[in-house]
Order: structure tokens, then C-alpha cells, then sequence
């Protein structure tokens, strides 16, 4: 009887540290991997992006159900404010045309600007339309997953943008599905310039919060509500893309507001830029 | 809880549906991280129950490829909430709704302080922000329901055994 006492104590306290044990090792593993950054390396890369395709594809069956109450909830709402919007467009539609008319001038004039001064054509490009089919943003990381891959000739840093203004660009690419670096990520750095003057300057993201620029000489000359665009810097964006406005002022940096509304995004434009002499 | 081959697929199961509405929903204010890692620390699991933390590791490691986020952040996440569910019970306070309400709460918020200083010091970015502390408030309220519910369905379990 003691026997088996002794070897029942001895078989729960056993049990008991490996049940405390277990976990603790499996969080510091885990700490390291997160903190050791082991997945920047190129296999571990490799992996990651071959097996989002199957996890997303997992995902979004299961998912599915949900995902179809949600939808068709959304619809009925946006039947209900349908008459709303109707009416704000008949009133906005006036102001557009002659904005538009504004546009169609200035843009010919700076066609026949730049014939006279034999400008370069480089910024030219075309795109492809994608649909997103994952929006996985949380408080700091930024990310978009979107229905195009290599087989769509989609390719790692391809700028993305949204109907009017550039939103990311593409990080990772696997056969039918990309990941989308949005410029909110905390992990996201491009070159911007600012204002009609032009001032350069680093766009870098925040997270939920609006991004800011930093690195800027003449922060002083700038003013709330000057345009940021992309500088064209580093090759990877086509200059003078919208990103959107200054809405205030730091010591040392300005506070950026995103034109692009990614929570009302359903499809995005890749651009197909390259600079003349790479392509 | 001592977990027969049908619960642990109705627990893989439960991993995978959850981690799934991440495809459907994105709210600021409810983080689904923690409401699972809520549900990993009301559940009372049986010591001999080893598979357990290696499941949860690589739930975590798939929920992190679907986000796109460094790997280890989910999956350390789930087994702390999991480790703290054991040394509770292994104290015996788990049964003490009180005590372990407290303990919950100071995991909390020792996570969200942890998170924004580990994102001050990397990022240089101050993230303190009311959304941040309301979604702080929203989980240690949100885990009253989901604790009973997870009471209920173990003691009916335990009836029926």
C-alpha cells in the first residue's frame, strides 16, 4: 500500500514538473526564434513562402461560412446608405467635372512642357489589378494578402496602390498569392519627397497610427496640408505617386494622413515599374 | 481533462476554426490572440496531457506564417497563457476564481507592457494610445464569459465521466 503511494506521489509530482517544464522550454524556444529573427534567413524564407498558399487556402475554407454571414451583413448595410451616397455623388458630381476639366488641361500642358524641354519618358508603366483576399493588419504589422502570384508575373517590391494613392509594396510572392507590405507596417521605410518644393525625406510607418516623415532639412518651410509623394529614390517606387498629406508638425518629423482608406479597399493596382535601363 | 483522440482533433479543430476568423475579422479592439490565449488559461488541463504545448507551438507557428509576423510571437504567447493555466492549477489556486482572475490580469498587463517597451525600443515608436488600453480592459472583461463557458463545459464533462 505504501509502495504504490509512494510511487503514485512520485508519478503526479513527475507529471507535474513535465507539464510546467514542457511549456517553459517551448516559450524560451519560441522567444529565441522571435527575437533571433531565424526567419529573415533565405530557407527559412523559402518555407515560409511556399506554405502560405496552403494555410491561406486552409484558412479560407474554414473560414468560409463565416466569412459568407459577414459578407451578406455587409451588403445589407451598404443597400441601406445606397440612397445617401446617390445623393452626396449627384452633389459632389458638378464640382468633379469642372476639377476634371482643370486636370485635362494642366496634364497637357506639362505633355507639352516636357517636349520642349526633351524630358525623358521613364515614368511610364503599366499594372496589374488584384483582389485582396486577406487583410491581416494588427496594431504594428501592416500586411495584406492578395490574389496574384509568379504565375501572374507578379514580383518582390513591386510598388501597390489603391485607386488614387500608392498603399505598399509587394514582400513576399509564392505561386498564386503575394503579401503586401502596407506603408503602415513598422517595418516599412521609403523614400517620400514633401510639398511643392519638394523636400526630402524618409516615410516611415506607425502602425494604426498615421505614419510620419523624418529625416527632413527644412522641416520649418513645410506647412499642414502640403502633398507627400514618392521621390523616385532607390528604384523601386515611380516618382511623384500620391501618398497623402501633412497634418502636423513634430521637432523633427511630420505626421502623414494616408489618402487610401485600406479597410474600404477591395482590389489594388501593382505597378509594373521599372527604371528604362534595368528593363 | 484527460484527452481522448476525439478531443484532440475537436482541440486542433478549435485551434484552426479560430485562427481562421482572422481571415474574416480585424478589429482594433479585439485582439483574437488573446481571447484564445483566454481559453487556453481557463481550460484545467490534466498533467499527462504532454502533446498538449507542442500543438500549441505549432498553431502558433502557423498562425504567424498566415500573419506574416516574426515567428515565436503567437506561438509564445498561447504557451504562456498555457504554462500559467498549469502552475495555477498546480498551486491549487485554480479553482479560486478570484486568485485566478488576479493572476490573469497581471499576465495582461505584464504582456502589454512588454509588447509597447519591446516596440519602444526597436521601433523608437510610442505606442500608449487609448485603443491600446481599451483593448487592454476589453479582454479582462471579456474573460468573465468566456470563463464560464469554459467552467460549464468541463464540469458537465467531469458529470458525464
Amino acid at each position: 500500500m505504501r509502495t504504490s503511494r509512494n510511487f503514485y506521489s512520485r508519478y503526479v509530482n513527475k507529471n507535474s514538473y513535465a507539464a510546467t517544464l514542457i511549456p517553459l522550454i517551448l516559450i524560451v524556444f519560441s522567444l529565441i526564434f522571435y527575437f533571433g529573427r531565424f526567419d529573415n534567413s533565405i530557407f527559412l524564407n523559402e518555407i515560409r513562402t511556399k506554405s502560405i498558399n496552403s494555410i491561406h487556402l486552409i484558412t479560407s475554407i474554414v473560414s468560409s461560412p463565416v466569412s459568407l454571414i459577414k459578407d451578406g451583413l455587409v451588403s445589407i448595410y451598404e443597400i441601406q446608405n445606397i440612397y445617401k451616397e446617390n445623393k452626396k455623388f449627384k452633389e459632389m458630381q458638378l464640382l468633379d467635372s469642372a476639377n476634371f476639366q482643370e486636370m485635362v488641361s494642366m496634364k497637357l500642358k506639362i505633355a507639352q512642357y516636357e517636349k520642349l524641354l526633351n524630358v525623358s519618358s521613364e515614368i511610364q508603366f503599366d499594372f496589374i489589378t488584384s483582389r485582396i483576399v486577406g487583410d491581416f493588419s494588427n496594431n504594428f504589422n501592416g500586411t495584406l494578402i492578395i490574389n496574384a502570384g509568379k504565375e501572374e508575373n507578379v514580383e518582390a517590391d513591386m510598388p501597390v496602390s489603391g485607386s488614387t494613392a500608392i498603399i505598399g509594396r509587394v514582400s513576399h510572392v509564392s505561386e498564386n498569392l503575394s503579401r503586401v507590405l502596407l506603408l503602415s507596417n513598422v517595418n516599412s521605410r521609403i523614400p517620400v519627397i514633401v510639398s511643392d518644393e519638394g523636400y526630402d525625406g524618409i516615410l516611415i510607418g506607425q502602425g494604426r497610427e498615421n505614419p510620419t516623415v523624418r529625416f527632413i532639412e527644412d522641416i520649418e518651410k513645410i506647412s499642414i496640408g502640403d502633398l507627400v509623394t514618392t521621390s523616385g529614390k532607390g528604384g523601386i517606387f515611380p516618382p511623384f505617386q500620391l501618398i497623402g498629406q501633412v497634418v502636423g508638425k513634430k521637432n523633427n518629423e511630420i505626421e502623414i494622413n494616408l489618402f487610401e482608406d485600406i479597410t474600404s479597399l477591395s482590389h489594388v493596382k501593382l505597378l509594373n515599374y521599372k527604371l528604362e535601363n534595368e528593363s | 481533462m484527460n484527452l481522448s483522440a476525439k478531443d484532440y482533433l475537436i482541440l486542433n479543430g478549435f485551434f484552426l476554426f479560430f485562427i481562421s476568423l482572422n481571415n474574416v475579422f480585424n478589429l482594433d479592439l479585439i485582439d483574437l490572440t488573446l481571447i484564445l490565449s483566454t481559453f487556453l488559461y481557463s481550460i484545467k488541463w490534466n498533467k499527462s496531457e504532454w502533446l498538449v504545448p507542442f500543438f500549441i507551438f505549432v498553431w502558433g507557428i502557423f498562425q504567424d506564417i498566415l500573419f506574416g509576423m516574426n515567428l515565436g510571437y503567437s506561438g509564445s504567447t498561447y504557451l504562456l497563457f498555457y504554462f500559467l493555466s498549469q502552475i495555477s492549477s498546480n498551486y491549487g489556486v485554480f479553482e479560486q476564481q478570484k486568485i485566478k482572475f488576479i493572476i490573469f490580469a497581471i499576465a495582461i498587463l505584464a504582456f502589454f507592457i512588454f509588447k509597447n517597451l519591446f516596440i519602444y525600443f526597436n521601433y523608437q515608436l510610442n505606442y500608449l494610445s487609448l485603443s491600446e488600453f481599451l483593448s487592454f480592459f476589453v479582454i479582462l472583461l471579456l474573460y468573465f464569459p468566456l470563463n464560464s463557458i469554459i467552467l460549464y463545459i468541463q464540469n458537465k464533462y467531469e458529470k458525464i465521466r
